[in-house]
């Protein structure tokens, strides 16, 4: 069984907001290095690895994004202070108090301007409280991931973004007996907008493609209606903001789950942006589903999700691989 | 000057003709090719097609303004805006509509009709019209048809240290750039599109690129400028007479920091100054060049401009003449060196 405390450590750990995915990308090329044998970056900051079957049955592609959101400095005030914009999804009122990383490695605490009478706290009363001389215009932060297990609950503040690069970087290394023609693609820019990710398969045919992101649950089972669960198992996407799962995708997902026994949940996400949906939309069109690993994110930043859906996920793909 | 030119003639998106014309016969006589495609683009290629790299130089023709929706009984008209035009600042502000240039006036309840607390609240663009003398319905549509788009009637004007006051300098700051550029001999492979419906949602610019499939593209702007009388610096964005600003990162866009460099570099080298542009706020035609085909190599510099979007707009002509001298300053460098580097991992420029 892989090491999911190893796999998702390494890749929370690994600085990477959308753009600036130096760290992570390293951690991806290195990861499948030893899994698949190599794997080409684009202009772009995609990774792609390629795995070709003699006679394969089909061509089959699997995304997942690399970046995730993070600050990006505007302006630095003659104390040190830094000013920040957001790059991607990331909320002002979140943020006061938490602890930022540049990739530099200089460490930053958010704070707010104090004279804002109760308004709204926005990206113009933030600052970032950094060592003066430390940081420059254009330098990037991400939230500090502070990654930490127990047992088989794991916890970062940028799982959101990175349990389905780990899922697929454990995946390139098994796909023995796969009969697919299989494209491996993690996306740069992906949480702000999925930008870069169609670019690396520009002119590309796929008979299948498969978007492999998280989703939000419920902290425990039962505790909103309809809601997905951490350990409930993978989460079969039926849409997001992008895309609408056709049914003989969603069929062939659930076919390969219930063959196995492994436990799924349906699922919508329909707040993201996905490379899948903008796939669907690109060029001729392509046919997309998704799987969510499901991650439980506090109204801060931290989140925390099951190892067991991280492996259920994995079977779940190797089993509709082989389907 | 062609920047006066280019500032008074109309071109809200989607009717981008004026501007159009202006640029083609400005610059028919210099260009190897002028055409335009099926959206209002225009296209003027020069240089030296058998060297690379194929770059592409983007500025929008189109403007914020105004359409007609409605011709009211009185004969006055009701609009709505084509872009994002500040509702706050069109009262009473003079307006030509239409392609005839009908002069109008915009405006609202008399103010001695207004309720105290309507006084302390501007004015939404419901509760506005535009007069244009008509007597009468029937004599308006002689002249106005629904579907009109309305300019601000602003003449361009030097003033002041160096500055210029004018409408539409976004773009046609940009626009009046590309034009000198383009009268310049370069040995490289040089693509100028003036694009449409920037203001709408870069609508015009990803089939330009896609036609022109460059190997980079530069987008020259006009910018947002917050550097006046109680301004704080960290809220300027950009500031008048510090030079063309750089983006690193706009709503759109993550900068391409290859792209960055050569700009930088190409600066430095030529002593020009520059400036970052210090926002995240904001859009322009990268957002949709950068994505296009296989992604595209593309920068953004832009002239910083007081009051965008608004019927009085200011630049400082000493920051539009750096902005024209770093384009010069690129395409020479480009003509060295025309090797662009993968971005060095870490690496960032200040």
């Amino acid at each position: 069984m892989t090491d999911w405390n190893r796999l998702t450590g390494g890749a929370s750990a690994a600085f990477g907001p959308a753009g600036f995915e130096t760290g992570i990308r390293r951690w991806v090329t290195d990861s499948l290095a030893s899994r698949i044998g190599g794997c080409d970056v684009d202009r772009n900051g995609n990774v792609i690895a390629r795995r070709s079957t003699p006679g394969a049955k089909g061509r089959v592609l699997l995304v997942a994004g690399l970046d995730e959101p993070g600050l990006m400095v505007t302006h630095v005030e003659e104390n040190g202070v830094a000013r920040v914009a957001p790059i991607g999804p990331l909320n002002a009122k979140h943020l006061v108090g938490v602890r930022v990383r540049f990739e530099g490695g200089a460490i930053g605490v958010v704070d707010a301007e104090h004279d804002i009478d109760g308004g709204a706290v926005d990206f113009a009363h933030l600052f970032v409280a950094v060592p003066a001389g430390t940081v420059r215009v254009g330098d990037t932060a991400v939230v500090d991931p502070q990654f930490e297990s127990a047992g088989q609950i794991l916890y970062a503040a940028n799982l959101p973004w990175r349990a389905g690069a780990a899922v697929l970087v454990a995946l390139a290394g098994e796909l023995a007996g796969c009969p697919y023609d299989v494209t491996f693609l993690f996306s740069a820019q992906r949480s702000v907008g999925a930008r870069a990710g169609r670019l690396a398969v520009f002119g590309e045919t796929f008979d299948r493609v498969l978007d492999i992101g998280t989703v939000a649950a419920a902290p425990a089972a039962g505790k909103r209606k309809g809601s997905v669960r951490p350990g409930g198992g993978p989460v079969i996407r039926a849409l997001d903001h992008s895309l609408i799962v056709r049914p003989e995708i969603k069929d062939w997902l659930i076919g390969a789950a219930r063959s196995r026994g492994i436990p799924y949940q349906m699922g919508v996400k329909p707040d993201e942006t996905s490379d899948g949906g903008i796939l669907a939309m690109t060029e001729g069109g392509l046919p997309v589903g998704g799987i969510d690993i499901p991650v439980y994110r506090t109204c801060g930043p931290m989140s925390y999700l099951h190892t067991s859906d991280l492996e259920q996920t994995l079977l779940l793909l190797k089993a509709a691989l082989e389907e | 000057m062609l920047l006066k030119r280019l500032s008074e003639a109309a071109g809200p998106s989607g009717f981008e003709d004026e501007v159009r014309r202006i640029l083609y016969e400005e610059l028919r006589p210099h260009a190897r090719r002028v055409y335009t495609d099926a959206l209002g683009n225009l296209f003027v290629e020069t240089g030296n097609p058998g060297r690379g790299p194929r770059v592409m130089l983007a500025a929008h023709l189109d403007e914020v303004a105004l359409m007609v929706v409605q011709i009211d009984d009185a004969g006055t008209l009701r609009f709505r805006p084509v872009g994002g035009v500040d509702e706050r600042v069109l009262v009473s502000k003079a307006v030509f509509v239409g392609p005839n240039r009908i002069p109008g006036v915009i405006g609202s309840k008399a103010v001695h009709l207004q309720k105290p607390e309507e006084r302390g609240k501007p004015f939404s663009v419901e509760d506005l019209y535009i007069d244009i003398g008509a007597s009468g319905r029937e004599q308006a549509e002689r002249h106005v048809s629904v579907g009109d788009t309305a300019v601000f009637a602003t003449a361009f004007e030097r003033f002041g240290d160096g500055k210029a006051k004018g409408k539409a300098f976004d773009d046609r700051v940009g626009c009046a750039a590309l034009a000198e550029t383009a009268k310049k001999s370069f040995d490289l492979p040089l693509v100028f599109a003036f694009t449409v419906q920037e203001e709408i949602g870069l609508r015009g610019a990803g089939p330009a690129a896609y036609r022109v499939d460059p190997d980079l593209a530069l987008v020259v702007e006009g910018t947002l400028c917050f550097d006046v009388a109680g301004a704080e610096e960290k809220d300027a964005v950009t500031v008048q007479g510090r030079g063309p600003a750089l983006s690193i990162l706009d709503r759109m866009t993550i900068a391409d920091r290859a792209v960055l460099r050569r700009l930088v570099r190409a600066a430095e080298k030529n002593g020009i100054p520059y400036q970052w542009r210090r926002s995240g706020a904001g859009a322009n035609d990268a957002g949709a060049i950068h994505l296009v085909r296989r992604g595209i190599a593309t920068g953004a510099v832009s002239v910083p401009v007081r009051y965008i979007h608004s019927p009085v707009q200011v630049v400082d002509l000493a920051d539009y003449h750096h902005t024209v001298r770093l384009l010069e300053a690129f395409l020479r460098d480009l003509e060295e060196d025309p090797q662009l580097d993968f971005p060095a991992e870490g690496e960032w420029t200040s």
